[in-house]
């Protein structure tokens, strides 16, 4: 095997590619087509968390949604290791898809737009396993309550509606949804970011607890670092719809190798007064994701810029065992990492 | 240190028809001339209520019920005999809160597109801030508008200035907002989670501004936050909020350094550590913040305290105790005084009017 | 399974819960939208006297007072009757009563004018014998639920100039001007949320085609439009056939306006989370439409068809009006209010303007409920 990534992956995607076209239509020209993502190939062992950070606007979102085929991917493969063997997402057809559907699963940002107000937690939670179609109501009804008492809700809730509970009951809502169809691979889009300091780290107990438990691999898109650092076993970098860094969350965190990665690390809010790294602050806003450069996509905005940045696009290539990045001067920069 | 404001004993209700809300219970704050002061706490904490308050922008149904908002005069007594004016007295319609807002505290959002017109130039709309607070010169509105601009790290402040709202991304707009909040040269900013939209490069960048400015105009910033990095950033004192109470106050070092509170406590360790070895598992408090209608006069974090005393903490209030120079906690662990109760205890009220309540 | 899980949440906020909590929290959305709607109080008041105007217009027969087709020659443009409970000589009485009415011509200018009758006293009363007709399909009672005995007359909002009972003819009219509202609104809805769904749901060349047509059909003035198509109508359609006819003309307007409503919303909801969380988990497209996208929006839909009903009402009277809707001997509130149509009746028989004072009623409580609905159907803001 090329990298130190997982020995068995549940997840291999490779040069995944995504653009937006921008249509054009009855007296409207067609604009330049949005790269979200610019082929994209990373690996996801089973029960693995591969957390994905960048700023708004980077792809992470797009990415997270098209291994799922939530959005159709425009190039690459998918290869997803389901009960069933080895199957590319990306060719499969909607038939087939949606057979492998319940080993797929989506935990979204807001709990309250990821809902349907019209329906009953019991009906919410057990939608996927209607749509399966292979229990009884009776069964349905007994796998409902042991979902709720996995989450740490209690039964006696099961026929409110949504509006009856808090954002961070909603959530465990939605992760008890998610958990109905003992799934293999959980993509959770920001899954913390829209609760409270207190009860966001409630449901990131949980979600590492249920991984511990029943083994899903996620994959953790978030902006938020100190929660990726928490939850990931590995950590993916974004920017401008490419990945610029990958490697394991100690390393990546403690020695960066891309400045990019190094700034972003800097610019964390850190509440301890004590461990405070200077602040590299970085120019200018997160670029325009229509735009293309014959370079590094990072080149006007690095301090650590140089002629071959603004010419050559870097190669992804392997600094240390199991840790990539897209940078020529990777080798040559000593950048600072979060951790002292 | 000249105090620049002074909030004694504050209390907003919102009435929901067949209950009350009690939004912020009883705050008192101390603001000096040139701080930078932080209110954190979780939704429902009554920060944001409490910085509205100030403004006298309180949204229906909610009402001051009681308690100061004292804004002393810049350079002493100039304004009038005693040189300030109790914000929570005067008429929200008047001239004066006018004068106030934008004038003297200006105000910034989560979502600058709010504060923002979407159909004004970018300009126009800090000149007409300009005009109506320092001069009636519009080339002259118009240089301190650019000036701004330009001190807000605004590339091409001339072409900026012509653009609308839309044109921008969310942290140029942010900037636009700051700087037509700065334009009028106020004492005091209130900034309630002005970062929380944005991304951490952008935050940073922005925090950083912030401050820099403060120090350049002296003026004091009021951030409102639930983000404990954020405070510890930018923040020389701080102010934990829980259920409409402060249960903890102190330098910034003081509180997140040495935590009195256990609801402080509970905070920081459910924060995910960047430095050390990473954690097996978050001290997550447990249980949700309660919706603050009809609840029993008790320390309001009782029912998710780990270190609860039965018969004291259920039965009365703690009052707010000094442990350190500057460093005061509301807990009983730390003191045996007790806040007095309030002259009519509020009934308990049905839980069903909470219906049309709903959080914020 | 997972019993050595050991969470802790959910302890706080909802333990103080209640029977009344509970009830609200277990409520489903339709329970919510009542809750909410009661509390209109415009809104109630208009949908009660919906509901009597609409169980008027179910019985005309039963809750006339006369045949609504019985002319009576002795009677032409007589202004309306009072009712009394007591009479000249201050003597009361506990069941109220109609005084006969004499015709007397003027002798020079030969004009009519009804005296009233002292002497002759008609009381009112349930179930009077007196001939019936059976209009419609409605119930066949045989019996007018009040009125005087014959040869007594009462005629409550006077009669017209063939000396038709205007207040049995207006409980008669309602009949068609009511339901053909409602009927009208089904049809375009029918057409409206196809349309619209097509439209929204699936995008791209089929929106941009329908979206055109609701464009084109929306920029043709209505009234001419009408006008053309009822037109159009062979002369020797029976009443029924006249009545589904115009419905249909007011439909192929009417539809456009609810299209672009659906449309809206299934853009809308088509986007939202939970949609993709249900496509996600594998729930094929047309449960996805039934279980998640209509009932999103059933409610806004339901306000879209209050509200359009009065403007059907008020087509359907403007077409009769103009003699080219509803045709007599069929009855609606625009055909009674053809007769109102020369300033000399108007100035005479002011009486005649009554239907108009139904159709404004109806219209304004039709507002008045749809802006209730509007109100109370978004209980999760």
């Amino acid at each position: 095997m090329k990298d130190a990534g997982p020995q068995d992956a549940v997840l291999e995607v490779h040069d995944l590619e995504k653009s937006f076209g921008v249509k054009g239509g009855f007296l409207k020209p067609a604009g330049n087509p949005v790269k979200a993502l610019r082929g994209v190939s990373f690996e996801l062992g089973f029960g693995e968390t591969l957390g994905l950070v960048g700023e708004s606007g980077c792809g992470k979102t797009t990415l997270g949604r098209c291994v799922l085929r939530a959005i159709e991917p425009s190039g690459g493969s998918i290869q997803f290791a389901s009960s069933k063997g080895k199957l590319d997402l990306r060719t499969l057809d909607a038939k087939s898809l949606r057979a492998i559907r319940p080993e797929l699963q989506m935990v979204f940002q807001d709990p309250y737009g990821s809902l349907d107000p019209r329906m009953t937690i019991f009906e919410l939670v057990s939608e996927p396993l209607r749509v399966a179609g292979e229990m009884s109501r009776s069964q349905m009804k007994a796998r409902v309550a042991e979902l709720m008492t996995i989450v740490g809700l209690n039964t006696g809730y099961l026929n409110r509606y949504p509006h009856a509970f808090s954002g961070g009951q909603r959530q465990r809502i939605c992760i008890a949804r998610a958990l109905a169809t003992n799934p293999r691979l959980m993509v959770c889009d920001e899954a913390v970011s829209a609760l409270d300091v207190s009860v966001k780290a409630q449901i990131l107990n949980l979600l590492s607890d249920l991984q511990k438990e029943y083994g899903i691999a996620y994959l953790f898109v978030s902006h938020d670092l100190s929660v990726v650092r928490y939850i990931s076993h590995r950590v993916a970098v974004m920017y401008l719809g490419q990945l610029v860094e990958l490697g394991t969350t100690d390393e990546l965190f403690s020695a960066p190798k891309h400045p990019y990665t190094e700034a972003l690390l800097s610019a964390i809010p850190n509440p301890d007064p004590d461990t405070r790294s200077p602040r590299i602050s970085l120019r200018g806003d997160p670029p325009d994701p229509t735009r293309t450069s014959a370079g590094c996509p990072f080149a006007d905005r690095c301090a650590h810029a140089q002629d071959i940045c603004t010419k050559t696009p870097p190669q992804w290539q392997e600094i240390n065992p199991g840790h990539h990045v897209a940078c020529h001067r990777a080798q040559e920069l000593s950048l600072v990492g979060a951790v002292t | 240190m000249q105090e620049l404001l002074s909030i004694k004993d504050l209390r907003v209700e919102f009435d929901l028809g067949r209950a009350t809300l009690n939004a912020v219970n009883g705050v008192n704050l101390s603001l000096n001339a040139g701080e930078s002061f932080g209110i954190v706490g979780e939704s429902g904490s009554g920060k944001s209520v409490t910085a509205q308050a100030i403004m006298r922008i309180v949204p229906n149904p909610g009402k001051i019920v009681n308690g100061s908002i004292m804004l002393n005069a810049p350079g002493g007594a100039e304004q009038g005999s005693d040189g300030g004016v109790d914000l929570a007295r005067i008429n929200t319609r008047g001239g004066l809160i006018r004068k106030i807002r934008g004038g003297r505290i200006a105000m910034i959002f989560q979502e600058p597109m709010t504060s923002l017109s979407p159909v004004h130039r970018i300009g126009d709309q800090i000149v007409e801030a300009v005009m109506l607070h320092r001069t009636r010169d519009k080339a002259e509105a118009r240089d301190i508008a650019l000036h701004y601009l330009e001190r807000m790290q605004i590339t091409n402040p001339q072409q900026r200035f012509r653009e609308y709202p839309f044109n921008l991304s969310g942290g140029m707009r942010q900037r636009v907002m700051i700087a037509m909040g700065l334009a009028c040269d106020p004492d005091l900013l209130i900034a309630d989670e002005p970062t929380t939209a944005l991304d951490v490069t952008v935050q940073s960048q922005i925090l950083e501004l912030l401050e820099g400015l403060r120090e350049e105009m002296g003026m004091s910033i009021l951030y409102i936050t639930h983000d404990l990095g954020v405070v510890a950033e930018v923040t020389q004192r701080i102010a934990v909020m829980y259920l409409g109470r402060i249960v903890e106050t102190g330098t910034t070092r003081q509180v997140l350094k040495n935590p009195r509170h256990p609801y402080t406590k509970g905070l920081i360790d459910s924060f995910p550590k960047l430095s050390g070895a990473r954690q097996e598992r978050l001290q997550a408090i447990p249980g949700n913040v309660p919706v603050p209608i009809g609840l029993p006069w008790q320390c309001g974090f009782r029912s998710r305290c780990p270190v609860a005393i039965d018969g004291k903490c259920d039965t009365s209030v703690p009052a707010m105790t000094p442990v350190e120079d500057g460093h005061m906690v509301r807990c009983f662990h730390n003191g045996d005084t007790k806040e007095p109760p309030l002259p009519q205890a509020p009934a308990p009220r049905a839980r069903r009017s909470l219906f049309s309540g709903g959080r914020t | 399974m997972a019993d050595n899980l050991t969470l802790n949440d959910d302890t706080a906020s909802n333990d103080t819960s209640t029977k009344a909590a509970d009830d609200y929290f277990a409520a489903s959305q339709w329970s919510l939208i009542r809750f909410k709607f009661k509390k209109h109080r415009l809104a109630m008041a208009g949908l009660t006297i919906l509901a009597v105007l609409y169980t008027l217009a179910l019985f005309p027969g039963f809750f006339s007072v006369n045949t609504h087709n019985e002319t009576h020659t002795d009677y032409i443009l007589m202004p309306p009757q009072g009712i009394h409970f007591v009479d000249a000589a201050g003597n009361f009485s506990l069941r109220p009563f109609v005084y006969g009415v004499r015709q007397e011509i003027d002798d020079e200018t030969w004009e009519k004018t009804y005296v009233r009758d002292e002497a002759v006293r008609h009381p009112i009363r349930f179930f009077p014998q007196r001939e019936n007709e059976n209009l419609w399909g409605a119930l066949t009672l045989g019996r007018h639920l009040v009125g005087v005995e014959a040869p007594g007359v009462w005629f409550p909002f006077g009669t017209d100039e063939f000396g038709r009972c205007l207040f049995s003819r207006t409980i008669a009219a309602s009949q068609i001007s009511l339901f053909i509202g409602i009927a009208g609104v089904m049809l375009s809805f029918l057409i409206g949320s196809f349309m619209g769904g097509l439209s929204g749901y699936f995008g791209g060349t089929i929106d941009i085609a329908i979206q055109r047509l609701i464009e084109f059909v929306l920029s043709i003035p209505s009234i001419p439009l009408w006008m053309a198509l009822a037109a159009a109508m062979p002369q020797e359609w029976s009443s029924t056939q006249v009545f589904f006819g115009i419905t249909i003309v007011l439909s192929v307007v009417g539809w456009a306006n609810l299209a672009r409503v659906v449309r809206g919303k299934t853009l809308e909801i088509r986007e939202a989370d939970f949609v993709m969380a249900a496509r996600l988990m594998g729930v094929p497209t047309m449960q996805i439409i039934r279980r998640h996208i209509l009932p999103s929006f059933a409610s806004y839909l339901i306000v879209s068809i209050t509200l359009g009903v009065p403007a059907m009402i008020i087509a359907e009277t403007a077409l009769s009006f103009l003699q080219i809707g509803i045709k007599p001997p069929a009855v609606s509130w625009g055909v009674l209010l053809q007769a109102a149509q020369s300033p000399n009746a108007l100035s005479q028989s002011p009486w005649l303007l009554i239907p108009g004072a139904f159709v404004v009623l109806t219209v304004i409580c039709f507002n008045f409920v749809g802006d209730g609905l509007r109100d109370a159907v978004d209980p999760y803001r």
